[in-house]
């Protein structure tokens, strides 16, 4: 298993490069010039020059793409932003915290909430209590998560004034930007683990157990549940990876200093180190995350250990056909972030 | 005189579902079946074997089966009016089921051992760990070795994983043991030695059971009586002897004949034409009346009830066949 | 034999979908509120009050009345007019991303997974660059790349989802050609391109027009985003995102500015995701409970 463990983050590594290459790349062909936004309108032309040859930004394609690269690999040195001049592994690990914080209180509403709500909904199938929540969750994951934070603020904020409006000073500020992502996460998780759990419910080893005599709250729980695990964990992953990633609309909604919005600030600057940067350290985590995600699997099934441990000895391709089988709900991609 | 075990009443099951009308599964269905026996239910897929089975363990799902008439009588108690808590006491230790397809029967997640313990732990209060030891020596009466108790069911054979259903139903020494085509799924060679097996274990326990299937050869060899199901009703039903030796219903005749023959020089296979009635459009009269080569005009008017031919050996035809086989 | 048979009607598939589709209340709602909000979008010049940029200073910051529907923004324009306009954008670009995307998605599947091999490593590899970012991520980086505008948010939407649609096309297109019938074909030695059009693609349409439907919506709600953060495209364009954007500042006292874009957009979403439900359900009997 560990040798699994270690293939996969070796196959990180490729991936992770022709990230930062594509970044790169996008970065290099962007319109805009930095030099005219760090300096602005009224710098001279020979300022601009100077200060864009400071930064090697005269040099060719290749050679501005390699010494990036050598950076990285030799000194671990992301690059120094163009407006702060501060370093920017050091913006990022500032900031991320923020948005880890925001994605976990993210996940343990989301995840909560859906997972409960849907086996309500799985268990009282063709109730009005299942129409009711296949409704909400329908229109939850509808609603821009954007549109959903501002209302929130009105009603929340504005109006009862029970949690601040915006920033991030303390505890309180996280209840309204976690509401406001948890809330169109539940909807998708809720769907999830509703269907999942479906899927299960009909399978013959749950009339196994009941012919055991089993009571039907065991059968939920331990028969079910956990078999209906893998999509589940897929939606939970990619809810956190997202969350993760930036939170990009949220932290504008609410003015959360985190990664998000660094990464927007410097997009909007042409910072490129922190784009770069920042990119990097959220594909990372993304990446991250879903083999965090791929192992919780293992411990669930243990089908797919034995595929993992046999395919490390081997050598064989991850199968990727049976986790795509299983994973209904990972298509239905939130629009939002 | 071995007492009664079960008895079905007039059972009558029907699944009411919006798409598709309703469905009446088994009609006016009564049988009994004497301790210590085999009965076997004998009929074509969709005959509605499988829903007696179900319905004698209240394990009908749960919106849409229902059942509309009759009871099922267990040890001199109606199982109809017990609570489900009762029936779930019931289920397991003194009435247990096993399952057709052995390959989905068995919860992928848990290891053999487990969900062996799972029904021992249900009916006794003993700890984890004597359950478990229990469960292994489960394992071991089934002919699996004690080491493999921690596997999981996808390490298993399909002869295997059935033997580990086998070894769950009769932990708990169930007084009945329903069998719901035991060895449908299952290669031939490997259906000899569970059939063996579970006649072994039903000899050393004392079990009585109900061994629902569509293979007549099967029938033969484990069965003390036989019932034949058609279209949700028993057509005809006796002794094993009775039913293989001196078959009186044209569907059980048509039944028999239709099995090929290696002495014969025949060319084609005999076949009965036509298909089993919509369970949810019955005709009126005698449900085989369609198909029958001996229907008369009386067979479709009304509902044929049960006759006694002989002692014990009850046929549903207004004019059943006598017929002697060279079986 | 006469009396055991009933008549099988005779439906082509198509037909079949459309009857068990129409059975369920959800999914006709889904329907109608789509069709109604788009042709009120197509119909725009012809219903809408006024002009999307008509503005008159002395009419801003009305509430919603009978005049103005929906209220009128800080340059007195109505927004019920630009609601009507912007959906033309919002739609569009929603369609037309999605359906590229789709097409081109389905043909990237396609080809992987039918070759297989090494083809399909290659392919998959190249668009597991892309799925190691998140969706919206990716779109903002192509945004950004491109420039503002309409052209800019529908190409950016286009190629950030262009790897999901391969993903979700693959698994079923894996599982259909490994099947007997597909093996057939290849027997009797048909041309690749005649094995992919006639025998797999019918099988795998189903799912992929539950996809492009819903697709369509998570479309709408990226370009949405983009342009609410100021990426996408910009104003006087009324698109429903950038409405929000605008209207962002006004929200402590002028609230409705910010309620009917979005729930504009929340419709039309939902609607598409019901009318994907319903399609999902409609095709496969099996899924309904």
């Amino acid at each position: 298993m560990l040798r699994y463990i270690v293939k996969r983050i070796l196959a990180l590594i490729p991936v992770l490069f022709c990230v930062a290459f594509l970044i790169f790349t996008m970065m290099y062909f962007s319109r805009g010039d930095p030099a005219t936004m760090t300096l602005g309108d009224q710098a001279t032309e020979e300022q601009l020059a100077e200060w864009r040859a400071a930064r090697g930004l005269d040099k060719p394609f290749w050679q501005q793409f390699g010494s990036y690269i050598w950076g990285i690999v030799s000194r671990g040195d992301l690059g120094v932003s163009y407006k702060t001049g501060q370093h920017v592994t050091q913006s990022l690990l500032e900031r991320f915290p923020t948005t880890f914080v925001l994605a976990v209180a993210t996940c343990a509403i989301a995840i909560v909430f859906g997972v409960l709500l849907g086996i309500l909904a799985a268990n009282r199938q063709g109730t009005w209590v299942d129409n009711l929540l296949r409704v909400l969750g329908m229109a939850g994951v509808s609603i821009p998560i954007f549109w959903l934070g501002l209302l929130l603020i009105l009603w929340m904020a504005v109006e009862h004034q029970w949690f601040p409006v915006s920033g991030w000073y303390g505890p309180r500020y996280v209840v309204l930007p976690a509401l406001t992502m948890g809330l169109t996460f539940t909807a998708s998780i809720m769907r999830t683990t509703r269907s999942s759990m479906l899927d299960c419910i009909r399978q013959d080893y749950v009339t196994t157990a009941r012919a055991k005599g089993q009571r039907e709250s065991v059968i939920t729980y331990h028969h079910v549940l956990r078999n209906a695990l893998i999509p589940i964990i897929t939606a939970a992953g990619n809810v956190f990876g997202i969350s993760l990633c930036g939170a990009v609309i949220t932290e504008q909604v609410f003015s959360i200093p985190g990664l998000g919005s660094l990464m927007i600030n410097a997009i909007n600057t042409r910072d490129y180190p922190l784009v770069r940067g920042s990119v990097l350290l959220l594909a990372t985590s993304f990446a991250v995350v879903n083999l965090l995600v791929d192992l919780l699997y293992a411990c669930v099934d243990p089908r797919i250990k034995a595929q993992f441990v046999s395919s490390a000895r081997t050598g064989a391709k991850k199968p990727e056909e049976e986790p795509a089988d299983k994973k209904p709900g990972a298509n239905l991609q939130k629009g939002g972030d | 005189m071995a007492e009664t075990i079960l008895e079905t009443k007039n059972l009558s099951i029907a699944y009411v579902t919006k798409d598709f009308g309703t469905c009446r599964a088994i009609n006016d269905v009564s049988f009994s079946l004497k301790k210590g026996h085999t009965l076997g239910l004998v009929g074509e897929t969709g005959a509605g074997k499988t829903t007696i089975a179900k319905g004698i363990l209240r394990l009908l799902s749960v919106p849409q089966g229902r059942v509309t008439d009759g009871t099922v009588i267990f040890e001199g108690e109606d199982l109809y009016r017990k609570s489900e808590r009762a029936m779930r006491s019931i289920r397991g230790r003194k009435i247990s089921m096993i399952f057709q397809d052995p390959m989905t029967s068995l919860n992928p997640i848990d290891t053999v051992g487990d969900q062996i313990a799972e029904v021992i732990r249900l009916h006794s209060s003993i700890s984890r760990k004597e359950a478990f030891r229990r469960a292994v020596a489960s394992l071991e009466m089934v002919g699996i070795p004690s080491e493999r108790a921690g596997e999981y069911p996808h390490q298993f054979s399909g002869g295997m994983k059935q033997r580990v259903v086998i070894a769950i139903a009769l932990a708990c020494s169930p007084d009945l043991l329903i069998a719901d085509e035991p060895t449908t799924a299952l290669d031939v060679t490997i259906q000899a030695q569970v059939l063996d097996m579970m006649n072994d274990l039903k000899q050393r326990l004392g079990t009585s059971m109900i061994l629902i299937s569509h293979d007549l050869g099967v029938v033969a060899e484990m069965c003390d009586e036989v019932a034949v199901i058609y279209a949700g009703e028993i057509v005809e039903m006796g002794s094993a002897r009775d039913i293989f030796k001196h078959m009186a219903h044209p569907y059980t005749i048509g039944m028999f004949e239709s099995l090929p023959d290696l002495n014969s020089a025949s060319r084609r296979l005999k076949l009965i034409p036509g298909l089993m009635p919509d369970p949810t459009d019955l005709p009126k009269g005698c449900k085989f009346a369609p198909r029958c080569s001996h229907c008369t005009q009386a067979c479709t008017e009304a509902a044929v009830p049960l006759t006694e031919l002989a002692p014990g050996h009850f046929c549903r035809c207004l004019c059943p066949q006598q017929k002697e086989a060279q079986v | 034999m006469s009396g055991t048979t009933k008549e099988i009607k005779r439906r082509s598939m198509a037909g079949e979908v459309a009857v068990r589709y129409f059975r369920k209340p959800l999914a006709v709602l889904g329907a109608v509120i789509l069709a109604v909000i788009v042709i009120m979008c197509l119909l725009a010049p012809v219903i809408a009050p006024y002009d999307y940029d008509a503005q008159d200073v002395l009419r801003k910051f009305t509430e919603p009345c009978r005049q103005f529907p929906c209220g009128t923004d800080n340059l007195g324009r109505d927004i019920f007019s630009r609601l009507l306009y912007g959906g033309r954008i919002s739609l569009m670009v929603g369609f037309v991303s999605a359906t590229v995307a789709a097409v081109a998605g389905v043909v990237f599947g396609a080809i992987a997974a039918f070759y297989g091999g090494k083809v399909d490593n290659l392919i998959m590899r190249f668009l597991d660059i892309f799925i190691a970012l998140p969706q919206m991520l990716l779109a903002i980086v192509i945004s950004t790349m491109i420039g503002p505008g309409i052209q800019g948010a529908i190409i950016a939407v286009t190629i950030a989802t262009i790897p999901r649609y391969a993903q979700a096309v693959r698994a079923p297109i894996l599982s259909i050609r490994g099947q007997e019938f597909v093996e057939a074909a290849f027997a009797i030695d048909a041309r690749d391109s005649r094995i992919i059009l006639r025998h797999i693609l019918p099988n795998v349409l189903s799912p992929i027009i539950v996809q492009v439907t819903m697709g369509v919506g998570n479309a709408i709600t990226m370009a949405a985003s983009l342009s609410f953060l100021g990426l996408g495209v910009q104003p006087p364009y009324p698109e429903w995102g950038q409405l929000i954007s605008s209207a962002r500042v006004y929200i402590l006292d002028h609230a409705y500015m910010v309620t009917y874009p979005g729930l504009a957009i929340a419709a039309v979403v939902l609607a598409l995701n019901l009318m994907g439900d319903g399609l999902r359900d409609a095709m496969d009997p099996r899924w309904k409970d």
